[in-house]
């Protein structure tokens, strides 16, 4: 007897439509399952036999083959455990046929019959071809977000065959599945780091890169965390973009829809594969992707390897990262905002400038390894220093979150109203005509052309910045002498200079 | 005696001087010990069938026995495979001029030196004991200011004909003879660089003076005591700073750690009863805490040029009476953006030049409101943004643009998100 059962498996973070085809045959009792599975698929068959067992229904002893259709895409872990199973029961006329006609199936199967969710549900129930899909009951909220087929939750085999014949009811499908508020860490815990602040206020509304300098214990992590409290929330649709990328690496175990913009902050021990994304047989979203819609924190810039600084620069440039391997290859959405820190030389600088007791040579060797085209990538450079007891102390607390995001969502609008995203994305070409200069700003940025401390490359950044503290202070164009000394002082040069 | 092509004669006394320098671990006190009386080709002989002990006598417990046996063995293997006459040609080669302790041509300056070396290697020309040499010296790692003084401290000491001795290192050292090649450039009769280094003529230390290392050789005159392709080890600095010490009349430190390597060519010159000057800088600059110890210990302290040239007894010694000369600012200005301190007479009797507000508060007729405050609260020690802000309770945009508009008009300098006070 022949079984065909609608499924799906993933590709990267996006699902594919995947047919189980079962057979059933006379011959000597074996369980064969071909079509690519990777190891946890090809478990699956101790999974699926134990679980049909436990749920006291007969275990064919026949000859048993599974096609995994289409047989020449490699299909990894344990989503297709249900569908074989269903398979299985139907081809060996356990189950009749009619019952499971269009009815996909997702889930994982434990050894007691019990069905449990699988990562990665949202982009599997998006691809499924077929007017209903079983899922896990817990899995089922976050399947409903796809829109597509009828989501119907059970519990166990159990339970999913006695409700396909009718004689008992589907689980309830969950409550409408909105992140719980959780209070994002608030700007006004940070007392002092006036410039600190600034730039993260910048960065917040004109997208742009920030890399901050200063020594350890001066605030850099406490900052870079409250940044996505100064985005804006995330829109529907892009939450529902940052959580099939969680669900899909498993980031995600309640399956809500997130309301805040993400914050990431991958150690600096991370592999190239862990931070851009990829593995070996199934391709995985790395820390790049997680952070798809908000904030990358790169605490220790200086000590992250270069080839892994490197594979930075393509996500930077064009919002994606495309990961190919022999077995095949992905495009994984990586959108985020990059924030790093550093210190400004290996023994953490601390008074200022003169106060440092690195050998000159120590120092340039740091910053260099730090030098070239991604430090060109941040838009904004700006020195934190370490507040002193009466700022700590004694200084009241700065404004809100909920304040500062204010203006950053006004000033997001101007942006939007040009048609761009945010400034941080005007192309070179277009800043002549959305970021004009005044005569005086014009002199200035020739000054500083002259003066050797700003390249072409510089010049264009150092507008778009310009433009965000326009926007933020409700100025309209062309760009006066203010913004661009601001923004001049936003993008500070990266060391002391030694050379006498 | 110049070094003049190698030939079939008989090799000079000065090749076999920089044969022995080319041992290993060879320095001034091993080498005395080894040349003395006898000529440097016995000297070479004695190395060679490793009779090193045999020949110097050992006196004490310090003695130079004992700071050679542990040589004697690798000497002899050394010496055997090096070819003196070889190793002489390409010293000439070179345009290196060698003076070996005992003949004609030594420095003169260092024949008197409690501490001479048995050779020394040089570029351009050695100051003698006619010349008026003050050493300039300082850490690596200055301050802006630190940097700006002792440029205009080499360009006022090179204007009134004092030849100014420095390291060639960064910070300090490089910003002095930058000053010195300055004032050259600017006008006639200037005091010539020395530098004294701490490796072989052909390997400019560190690299990024290389151009300075030329200039200087070619202006004025670079010396060392080791031979061309001597790296510059961690041994060698402090026996430099002795000899940078040792050619001074006196030791201008401008800036200095608590623990840097200033200490120890300040006391070269104490051993040497040479006078120690330094510049005082702000308490709360670490880089000015050594110079501001010496002080508190006695030192005279340079605020001008001028208090140099007092204590060289210059400034009223035949030099033209420093009457208005607006050629030397136009001279200055040729130099982008730099600007020498005054060097005219002592502060307080023409009036010009050193009429400077103290940097504590300058006013300008054509600053606005705003930007006076904000330079007011510009200190002489770097200031972030961060401070100015708290200090002028400006918003950033208003302060980022004062401070815009004074560096334009050249009253601050920013240096990696630190403001100062540009010095004058």
């Amino acid at each position: 007897m022949l079984a065909s059962i609608p499924a799906a498996s993933l590709v990267g973070v996006e699902g594919r439509s995947v047919l189980v085809e079962v057979h059933v045959s006379t011959g000597l009792p074996t369980f064969t399952v071909v079509g690519l599975p990777d190891a946890a698929c090809r478990e699956s068959r101790d999974r699926v036999r134990a679980a049909v067992l436990s749920s006291g229904l007969r275990w064919p002893q026949q000859r048993i083959t599974v096609n995994l259709a289409p047989s020449g895409v490699r299909k990894g872990g344990a989503a297709l455990d249900l569908a074989i199973a269903i398979g299985v029961l139907v081809a060996s006329d356990v189950l009749a046929p009619d019952l499971v006609s269009d009815c996909a199936f997702v889930g994982e199967l434990g050894l007691d019959g019990s069905i449990r969710r699988v990562p990665g549900i949202l982009s599997l129930t998006g691809a499924i071809r077929a007017g209903a899909v079983v899922v896990a009951a817990s899995a089922a909220p976050e399947a409903g977000l796809a829109g597509g087929p009828v989501v119907r939750p059970v519990t166990s085999l159990r339970h999913l065959l006695s409700a396909l014949r009718g004689l008992e009811g589907w689980s309830d499908l969950g409550p409408s599945p909105a992140m719980p508020a959780v209070a994002l860490p608030d700007l006004a815990d940070v007392r002092g780091q006036p410039t600190g602040r600034w730039a993260l206020e910048v960065a917040a509304a004109g997208g742009h890169h920030l890399l901050m300098m200063g020594p350890p214990g001066a605030g850099k992590t406490m900052l870079a965390e409250r940044l996505p409290s100064l985005l804006p929330a995330l829109g529907r649709d892009e939450a529902i973009e940052v959580l099939r990328i969680q669900s899909v690496a498993g980031a995600s175990p309640s399956g809500h829809l997130p309301r805040w913009p993400p914050f990431r902050a991958p150690h600096h021990s991370a592999s190239a594969v862990a931070v851009v994304g990829g593995g070996s047989s199934v391709l995985r979203p790395g820390e790049i992707s997680l952070a798809h819609r908000g904030v990358l924190f790169l605490d220790e810039l200086g000590e992250f390897p270069a080839v892994v600084l490197d594979q930075l620069r393509q996500p930077l440039e064009e919002g994606v990262i495309r990961v190919a391997r022999a077995a095949g290859s992905a495009s994984f959405p990586a959108r985020f905002l990059l924030v790093a820190a550093t210190n400004p030389c290996p023994c953490g600088q601390d008074g200022g400038p003169l106060s440092c007791q690195c050998p000159p040579a120590a120092r340039l060797r740091y910053l260099r390894r730090l030098s070239g085209p991604l430090l060109d990538r941040f838009d904004l450079r700006v020195p934190v220093f370490r507040p002193d007891a009466a700022q700590l102390l004694g200084a009241p607390p700065g404004e809100a979150s909920a304040v500062v995001a204010a203006r950053v969502a006004r000033a997001r609008e101007r942006a939007r109203a040009r048609g761009w995203p945010c400034n941080a994305a005007i192309r070179a070409g277009e800043l002549d005509r959305w970021a004009p200069l005044s005569a005086a700003g014009s002199r200035l940025l020739g000054r500083r052309l002259t003066a050797g401390g700003l390249s072409a490359r510089g010049l264009d950044r150092i507008r778009r910045v310009g433009l965000t503290l326009a926007d933020l202070e409700g100025d309209d164009v062309p760009l006066t002498e203010a913004h661009l000394s601001a923004a001049l002082a936003l993008r500070s040069s990266l060391a002391v200079q030694q050379a006498a | 005696m110049t070094a003049g092509p190698a030939s079939r004669q008989p090799l000079p006394e000065e090749a076999f001087a920089v044969a022995l320098a080319r041992l290993p671990a060879m320095g001034w006190r091993r080498m005395g010990a080894l040349i003395a009386g006898r000529s440097g080709q016995e000297a070479w002989e004695v190395v060679k069938a490793g009779r090193v002990l045999e020949v110097v006598p050992p006196i004490g417990p310090a003695s130079p026995s004992r700071v050679l046996d542990r040589a004697s063995d690798s000497w002899r293997a050394r010496a055997c495979g090096l070819d003196v006459a070889a190793s002489w040609s390409r010293t000439c080669a070179l345009g290196i001029t060698v003076r070996a302790r005992g003949r004609a041509g030594y420095p003169e300056v260092l024949d008197e030196d409690p501490e001479p070396p048995a050779v020394v290697f040089h570029l351009g020309a050695v100051p003698s004991p006619g010349h008026r040499r003050v050493a300039v010296v300082g850490t690596r790692h200055c301050s802006y200011e630190g940097r700006e003084a002792a440029r205009s401290i080499g360009y006022g000491l090179a204007e009134a004909g004092v030849t100014v001795v420095s390291g060639l290192a960064l910070g300090i050292d490089g910003a002095a003879h930058q000053g010195a090649l300055a004032a050259g450039a600017d006008g006639e009769g200037v005091g010539p660089p020395f530098g004294v280094v701490a490796s072989g003529l052909d390997v400019p230390y560190p690299a990024r003076h290389a151009g300075l290392w030329r200039q200087v050789a070619v202006a004025g005159g670079l010396l060392s005591e080791y031979p061309p392709g001597s790296p510059a080890t961690r041994m060698r600095f402090p026996a430099r700073n002795r000899l940078i010490a040792a050619f001074a009349e006196i030791v201008v430190v401008v800036e200095s750690r608590v623990a840097g390597g200033s200490r120890h060519t300040v006391e070269a010159a104490i051993a040497r009863g040479r006078t120690v000057m330094a510049v005082p800088g702000s308490i709360r600059n670490p880089a000015a805490a050594g110079t501001n110890r010496l002080i508190a210990e006695g030192c005279a302290p340079v605020c001008d040029v001028a208090d140099i040239l007092v204590a060289l007894d210059l400034e009223r010694a035949g030099r033209p009476e420093p009457a208005p000369r607006p050629d030397r600012r136009a001279g200055a200005a040729a130099q982008p953006g730099r600007r020498p301190v005054s060097t005219s007479g002592p502060a307080g009797i023409t009036g010009e030049g050193v009429g400077a507000p103290s940097p504590a508060r300058r006013t300008r007729p054509d600053l606005s409101r705003a930007e006076q405050l904000v330079l007011d609260a510009v200190g002489g020690t770097p200031a972030s943004l961060d401070t100015l802000l708290l200090r002028t309770g400006a918003g950033p945009l208003a302060l980022t643009a004062a401070l815009e508009r004074l560096r334009a008009a050249e009253l601050v300098v920013e240096d990696a998100g630190w403001w100062s006070l540009r010095p004058r």
